[in-house]
């Protein structure tokens, strides 16, 4: 009887693959209260319009509106369309949707759409007053208070199970204490409703208020005079060769060829970056003898990954840096080596998302410098992160974060050395 | 019976008051790293590589014993214990003093010392 069963079943698979052969529909994905998270359209089905996505699927009301903030064509009639949502006309902080095209045709569509009942979007109070309210939540004198900035939002509230309200985001720049957190003041109330550490938030207007000690460019040394190539005695890749350039007399790790600077820094073992200074050659034939002492020699193998990472991005899938600019220069790739003088800064690298930045550390108390291929992927892995889905470093988001920056370890390892190494020797 | 209530309340609240710790005190003196990892087990480090020492000046100093070398650097705390550029969430066991990363997506995140003389 069980066997007849297991026949019929199979039997009845074709037919059920068949039935949906012939009446195509859409993959549906919803959150708990119904609303549509991703939907897939497959080839043979029509497929609707942003417009008509919005209106049909997602039901907006005259109050919702999708403001495109993004287009990008990736190639002839492949396009990728990022829409940010505004309530009433203010700015719903973290929600939008994304609409992916094949030869002009949606395909996929998926985002984050706050449905919001009716909100009064007229604060009670001004920026001013806001900003006085979290000041005082986080015991910040006023005297240490040397700027701020504030944006009125609507946003959902975790702590009270994802309801909306009207916030003033507060960024505030204190010197003592120094404030790391970005305040969510009810603008209806002045409560302050939830606080988020800098480093795990990548809302565009934020990443515009950085530590001043994030070096873009280089304004201390004039500007170079030729790029170079430089000759790498690598610690772990043998010999190769990597962009550098000359500044003066010498040549330092700086390559400013590709759509997006390429600098290496040592700090030396510190923990301020005011203190980094260049890695520098006399002829840029950079050998062990000369740069193996305090494990400087790192710095060559992950000035070569990067250039290397950048490269197989850049030209086999057009990605420039981890921000991936529809126009212009990529965000700068700065990697800083020999990383502070603690065990657990030595033995580490990292992604310090506050400055933007890779830190690597030199090893030598417990591991070897931290510069192997795969270490620079898996680091320049959570850069890619953190620009392009702004995950934190902890809870799901941080697993899932190191996941994938394993996963970019691996591939990165494999095109740029070789070896399929997820395959047991 | 109500001053029974009272009694044990006054207790209570002296209980709490006596558990807090001002992180600004506590974390004076010397602190030999013995863990690195992400919390699972791990041997300690062995041999210690060296220690590190919080000053009332805001001045950190972190020693190597071998080489032998010592660093100076400048802290603060508030809510994270800031070490330059870096920052930890902190926690006073007893003896030890855990850190855990927080300026960085890193390969490891915590960090245990104990107490030196
Ligand atoms: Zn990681």
């Amino acid at each position: 009887m069980k066997n007849q069963l297991l026949s019929a079943m199979i039997l009845a698979l074709p037919m059920l693959a068949k039935a949906q052969q012939s009446k195509p529909v859409p993959t549906v994905l919803t959150d708990k209260d119904g609303i549509i998270q991703a939907m897939e359209f497959s080839d043979n089905a029509p497929s609707p319009t942003d417009q008509e996505f919005m209106r049909q699927y997602l039901k907006i009301t005259a109050d919702d509106r999708f403001e495109k903030a993004n287009d990008k064509e990736r190639s002839p009639g492949n396009t990728d369309d990022h829409f940010d949502q505004f309530y009433k006309g203010i700015k719903v902080d973290g929600a939008g949707y994304n609409f992916h095209y094949k030869k002009g045709k949606l395909f996929y569509a998926h985002g984050h759409f706050v449905k919001i009942g009716n909100l009064d979007i007229v604060p009670s109070i001004n920026s001013e007053r806001a900003k006085e309210l979290f000041a005082a939540y986080k015991q910040i004198p006023a005297s240490e208070i040397s700027g701020f900035t504030s944006e009125l939002l609507v946003k959902e509230i975790a702590s009270a199970d994802s309801t909306a309200y009207l916030v003033f985001e507060i960024y505030l720049r204190s010197n003592a204490p120094v404030n790391d957190e970005i305040g969510y003041v009810n603008a209806k109330t002045g409560e302050v409703l939830a606080t988020e550490p800098i480093f795990s938030h990548s809302s565009p207007h934020v990443k515009g208020i950085q530590p001043k000690t994030i070096q873009t460019t280089t304004p201390d040394l004039k500007r170079a005079l030729t790029p170079a190539n430089g000759n790498f005695a690598t610690r772990y890749s043998g010999a190769r060769t990597g962009s550098t350039d000359k500044d003066g007399l010498k040549y330092r790790l700086l390559d400013e060829t590709r759509g997006a600077v390429i600098h290496t820094w040592n700090m030396q073992g510190s923990f301020d970056f005011d203190a980094s200074v260049e890695l520098l050659d006399n002829d840029n034939i950079w050998t062990a003898a000369e740069h193996a002492a305090n494990e400087n020699d790192m710095g060559l193998d992950i000035h070569w990954a990067l250039q290397k990472i950048y490269d197989r991005l850049n030209t086999v899938h057009a990605v420039n840096s981890f921000n991936d600019p529809v126009a212009g220069a990529g965000f700068p790739i700065n990697a800083y080596i020999r990383y502070g003088n603690t065990d657990i800064a030595r033995n580490n690298a990292g992604w310090a998302a506050a400055v933007k930045s890779l830190v690597f550390g030199d090893g030598a108390t417990v591991y070897r410098p931290m510069a192997s291929v795969d270490v620079v992927a898996h680091e320049y892995g959570h850069g890619i992160t953190d620009f392009q889905i702004g995950w934190g470093n902890s809870g799901d988001q941080g697993a899932f974060n190191e996941g994938l920056s394993d996963i970019w370890g691996a591939i990165m390892q494999h095109r740029i050395t070789g070896g399929n190494i997820w395959q047991r020797p | 019976m109500k001053q029974l209530i009272a009694f044990a309340l006054i207790l209570f609240l002296a209980g709490c008051k006596k558990d807090k710790i001002d992180p600004h005190q506590a974390i004076l003196g010397k602190w030999e790293e013995f863990y690195v990892g992400n919390g699972e087990y791990q041997p300690p480090i062995d041999p210690p590589t060296g220690y590190i020492e919080f000053m009332e000046d805001s001045v950190l100093l972190t020693h190597n014993y071998s080489p032998k070398s010592t660093m100076k650097h400048k802290y603060w705390i508030d809510s994270f214990l800031h070490i330059g550029s870096a920052y930890f969430s902190y926690e006073f066991q007893a003896d030890t003093l855990k850190l855990n990363i927080e300026y960085a997506t890193s390969i490891l995140s915590v960090s245990k010392y104990k107490r030196i003389r």
